[in-house]
């Protein structure tokens, strides 16, 4: 069974959890967003492989199937892809729900827009949608449709998640390579604490691109996580 | 063989890296980087970040940096690079770049000037100060961002020019207790081995060294051997839980500053296990002792009447691992069919005792004859580009001189007056001229005897600890405070005049890394607005103070090689010299001792270094003593300053991440880097945050004697602390966890303990 052999081999991670609990999600990027999404419709065997279509997380969602429930939060990103985060105001996460598009999510790397990526569902976030989050960090919106889907795919909101998924989100912060030959960052934030990132991007886990370079275990080494916060400074560095 | 291998090199066959295994993070960056359009030159440079060096290719277009990629031919990184490394492209180009002098006029107000004008004010204020106060009213702090030629000319402008003692260097915050390790084991400075025995060795021993995030390229190295021999084991002795653990075949978490006990009782196992080489002991070390404050030679039965206070089985709880541990990893060196290289960072130099454990694991090689041969050695890995080239080989603490020379010593004295053409007398002794460490320079700030300083390339006002202690007291004394930097910072807040300098390829440089490579890289790109390069501003004010005879070179793009020459001079006949401009210009940089253009390895290796006399036992020399020997050093557990108790029952550790650098000043305006580390946050174990009802995210305050902090809570995710403890890192200029940290120093080599004291953590 591969669900069962990825289960099993997951269960051993204490990033298992957290995918769960969504309290991390990934988020749109070029290609690689795709295909997590994509992974998802091969888990699910029932939605036809198509990265830009919009997925019903709550339709998709297996309860009692943790590794889809963590699916179905791409999906959640997807919909929620192209919304433009207002840092520091307050974010009316209603609107947000309704503004919510699908897009196509090999587009939204490229045409540079910061998309609203969502945030952990930590519960106490999540009631407190649309406040500004100390540090100056705004939850956005996205924060109010995780609940949604949390709930619909009945996980638990995990309120044991950590400062940074709480109060920073991810970010799709247009091109994932600073330059050309500059390493992509990471699409999606890391699972819980998890480090291993081959431990879901290796061969045997269809849709999930493997690491290029197996070999080589500190991948966030080069690789970094993108949390959608706003630059203390402008850069102007042109590639 | 070796000399075949020298003559090999001689001839010119290229031997990169040592190792045939595949370079690392060749095809997909380097296709992506060829695919770049529009870029017309790639040039080498050596990174501007940590002591690593690792080369980079730096891609030019239009006269400005537009891509970084890994150095192929860099024996150091093989094309690798880390996260920071390729921020190096966009470093130059926050949108608040310091672009123009800038005065503080009487209001109080910084305003705009020429450069003539802030030049002009430094060297009259500067005059009039040592005119009136004496020489020792103005100082200079720099650091081991400085290029060589630029801690030449502040040396030569400091101590042959206003003829003051009063330099030194951040580099006192960072490695100084490895300087002093050095010098007090082998009696010459810096790692007899290379990063060639990250290829070579069995055993990797990382004490207090999270390597994977501070040095990354380098940990890969060490996992790329690993991967090609399933007997090697990379052993992660540390305090706290970070990300070198998943790299680590075991990581054996130590109470804080029991790394005394922990080394003595390994050592214990081998002496008294019958592990020790007694012929290499006997050939080449001695046994040495500090009775009363006098250095005191004892023998093999007194030392291991010593060790007596160090069994495992009596050290194992106060160091929190278990006496089998200790012992099997005591057996582990002892083994001698295994190669052993031990590895550390701040965890053992920001030690009020940094100078007893660099001594005590430098015994563990020493008894075990795992020194000065290849893949085996004490490595100490350095935090700045230069501080090896520059603090250490130039001699920018205030203390010291080109090759390790002292200013104590008068005939070292007069050899570099010598070279510098100025009369006998010229560089004062101590006594002329007092010794200024970093903190008693900062005291002095602040107390108003010295007052002007020119803090250049470095950010004390954010990095020095117990700044509470310090720098409301600096405010209030009012020194004359001249800052040159590239960015605004929290230093740069305090100055009377800015100036702009410019960075990295932005002028012509030479830095030296960690394993006695030393490399050149060009200017490639114009400086930002109308900065300037360091090197010329200090030329620039001392000719202006009537110095200008230290410097003839005309500054035409001849300086730095001028300097670099001049300086060579004083490596040449020391156990240091250097390879010349134009070798460092062609090569991927050379590790000295060079001669004839070859490189050393293996230093006090007959086989690999010229300098071991010939006839040496097993062709081992330790030539840096007068004895020809190394120093086995008795040293014993001495309990840290500060513990925590009721009131303060936390241990604060802080330290760094691999996103940012340092104090963040180049690598929070790298968009990537600061997206991927917002802002600091406090680690805090699971347990201690549920008994005080702390929630990840919650903020907290973290309370010392000396200050407090408020910032977020994170529980164990990244960093895994263990109860008790709590760790933050000091990049985030917004949370200066320094004004908590207590300023206790290593009284041999002055170096502040930034690791350990003690704070109450309480929900805010």
């Amino acid at each position: 069974m591969r669900n069962g052999l990825i289960l099993n081999s997951l269960l051993f991670c204490p990033a298992l959890l957290l995918l769960a609990t969504g309290a991390c999600r990934p988020v749109t990027g070029e290609a690689d967003a795709g295909s997590m999404a994509d992974a998802a419709h091969v888990h699910d065997g029932s939605v036809p492989a198509d990265a830009g279509t919009h997925l019903d997380a709550g339709h998709h969602a297996d309860a009692s199937h943790p590794f889809d429930a963590a699916m179905s939060h791409d999906a959640g990103t997807l919909e929620d892809a192209g919304t433009q985060r207002d840092a520091g105001l307050p974010v009316d996460s209603g609107a947000a729900v309704d503004s919510g598009t699908a897009v196509d999510a090999g587009g939204t790397a490229d045409s540079g827009i910061t998309a609203d990526s969502g945030v952990s569902v930590d519960s106490g976030f999540t009631a407190d949608s649309g406040t500004t989050a100390d540090a100056g960090f705004t939850v956005d919106a996205g924060s109010a449709v995780d609940a949604a889907v949390a709930v619909d795919s009945g996980a638990t909101p995990d309120a044991g998640v950590t400062a940074v998924d709480a109060g920073w989100t991810d970010v799709d912060a247009g091109p994932r390579r600073a330059f050309p030959g500059a390493p992509p960052t990471m699409p999606h934030l890391p699972y819980g604490c998890e480090m291993n990132c081959a431990m879901c991007h290796a061969a045997s886990y269809p849709g999930i691109p493997p690491v290029p370079h197996p070999e080589r275990l500190m991948c966030r080494q080069c690789h970094v996580p993108q949390y959608q916060v706003a630059l203390r400074v402008q850069n102007t560095f042109l590639p | 063989m070796a000399l075949t291998r020298r003559d090999v090199i001689r001839n010119g066959l290229v031997v990169v890296g040592g190792t045939a295994a595949a370079p690392l993070f060749r095809g997909t960056l380097q296709d992506g980087a060829a695919r770049a359009a529009g870029v017309t030159t790639w040039h080498k440079a050596p990174c501007r970040f940590c002591g690593t060096g690792c080369g980079v290719e730096v891609g030019v277009r239009d006269s400005r940096v537009v891509a970084v990629r890994g150095d192929e031919q860099s024996p150091v990184n093989e094309g690798l690079l880390c996260a920071k490394g390729f921020g190096l492209a966009k470093i130059l180009y926050g949108a608040d770049r310091l672009v123009r002098p800038r005065i503080r006029n009487s209001a109080g107000q910084l305003v705009d000037a020429t450069w003539d004008e802030a030049l002009g004010l430094i060297a009259s204020k500067w005059t009039a100060l040592v005119a009136e106060h004496g020489r020792d009213s103005v100082a200079m702090f720099g650091s081991g961002q400085w290029t060589i030629p630029e801690g030449y000319a502040a040396l030569k402008f400091m101590k042959g020019g206003i003829r003051t003692n009063n330099l030194e260097v951040n580099a006192r915050f960072c490695m100084a207790s490895a300087v002093v390790g050095y010098l007090t084991t082998y009696g010459i400075d810096e790692p007899s081995g290379c990063y060639d025995d990250l290829d070579l060795a069995d055993d990797f021993f990382l004490w207090g060294s999270n390597m994977a995030e501070m040095h990354p390229m380098l940990f890969n190295r060490i996992l790329r051997r690993r991967q090609a021999d399933a007997g090697v084991r990379v052993h992660n002795l540390t305090t706290f839980g970070h990300m070198t653990n998943q790299g680590a075949d075991e990581t054996l978490v130590f109470k804080p500053h029991s790394d005394l006990y922990l080394a003595n009782a390994m050592a214990h196992v081998l002496v008294n296990e019958g592990l020790v080489d007694t012929a290499f002991i006997g050939n080449h070390a001695v046994f040495m002792r500090n009775i009363s404050g006098t250095d005191t030679a004892i023998d093999l039965a007194a030392y291991t009447a010593f060790l007596d206070a160090y069994r495992p089985g009596d050290v194992a709880t106060a160091v929190g691992i278990s006496a089998a541990d200790i012992t099997r990893m005591a057996r582990l060196y002892g083994d001698p069919a295994r190669k052993t290289v031990s590895l550390w960072t701040m965890g053992m130099n920001q030690h009020t005792r940094g100078v007893w454990i660099n001594n005590l694991v430098h015994n563990l090689h020493l008894l075990t004859g795992k020194v000065a041969r290849p893949g085996n050695g004490p490595l100490s890995l350095t935090g700045q580009p230069s501080a090896c080239g520059t603090c250490r080989e130039v001699g920018t603490f205030t203390h010291r001189l080109p090759s390790d020379r002292v200013v104590a010593n008068a005939a070292h004295r007069a050899a570099v007056e010598s070279v510098w053409g100025v009369p006998a007398g010229t560089i004062p002794s101590p006594a002329e001229s007092p010794l200024t460490d970093a903190m008693a320079m900062f005291e002095k700030l602040a107390n108003g005897s010295i007052k002007s300083v020119w803090i250049n390339t470095t950010n004390p006002f954010q990095s020095m600890p117990n700044l509470d202690a310090y720098l409301p007291r600096i405010r209030a004394a009012d020194p004359f405070i001249v800052v040159s930097d590239i960015y605004p910072s929290r230093t740069v807040d305090e100055a009377d005049v800015i100036l702009p300098s410019a960075c990295w390829v932005e002028k012509e440089g030479l830095f030296g890394n960690t394993e006695r490579r030393t490399q050149h890289f060009a200017k490639l790109v114009p400086a930002a607005g109308d900065a300037r390069p360091d090197v010329w501003q200090f030329v620039e004010v001392a000719r202006r103070m009537g110095f200008g005879h230290l410097f003839p070179a005309a500054w035409d793009g001849q300086l730095e090689r001028s300097l670099f020459d001049e300086y060579r001079q004083l490596t040449l006949g020391t156990h240091h010299d250097l390879a010349t401009f134009d070798e460092l210009v062609a090569s991927r940089g050379l590790r000295w001792p060079v001669h004839d253009g070859v490189e050393t390895k293996w230093r006090f290796n007959a086989a690999y270094d010229p300098a071991v006399a010939p006839g040496a036992p097993d062709g081992i020399e330790f030539y840096g003593r007068a004895d020809k020997r190394a120093v086995v050093w008795a040293r014993p557990y001495e309990a840290p300053p500060e513990i925590p108790d009721a009131n303060y029952p936390f241990w604060l550790c802080t330290g760094r991440v691999l996103e940012h650098w340092h104090t963040g000043t180049m690598t929070r305006r790298v968009p990537e880097l600061h997206r991927a580390v917002p802002e600091a946050v406090c680690y805090i174990n699971d347990a201690d945050a549920a008994r005080l009802g702390v929630g990840g995210g919650d903020r907290i305050t973290i309370r010392s004697r000396r200050g407090s902090v408020q910032m977020r809570a994170e529980l164990p995710c990244r960093v895994s602390v263990p109860p008790g403890l709590v760790y933050v890192p000091f990049f985030d200029e917004d949370y200066l966890i320094n004004k908590v940290v207590l300023g206790a120093v290593d009284p041999q080599s002055k170096q502040p303990d930034y690791k350990k004291c003690a704070v109450s953590i309480e929900k805010a």
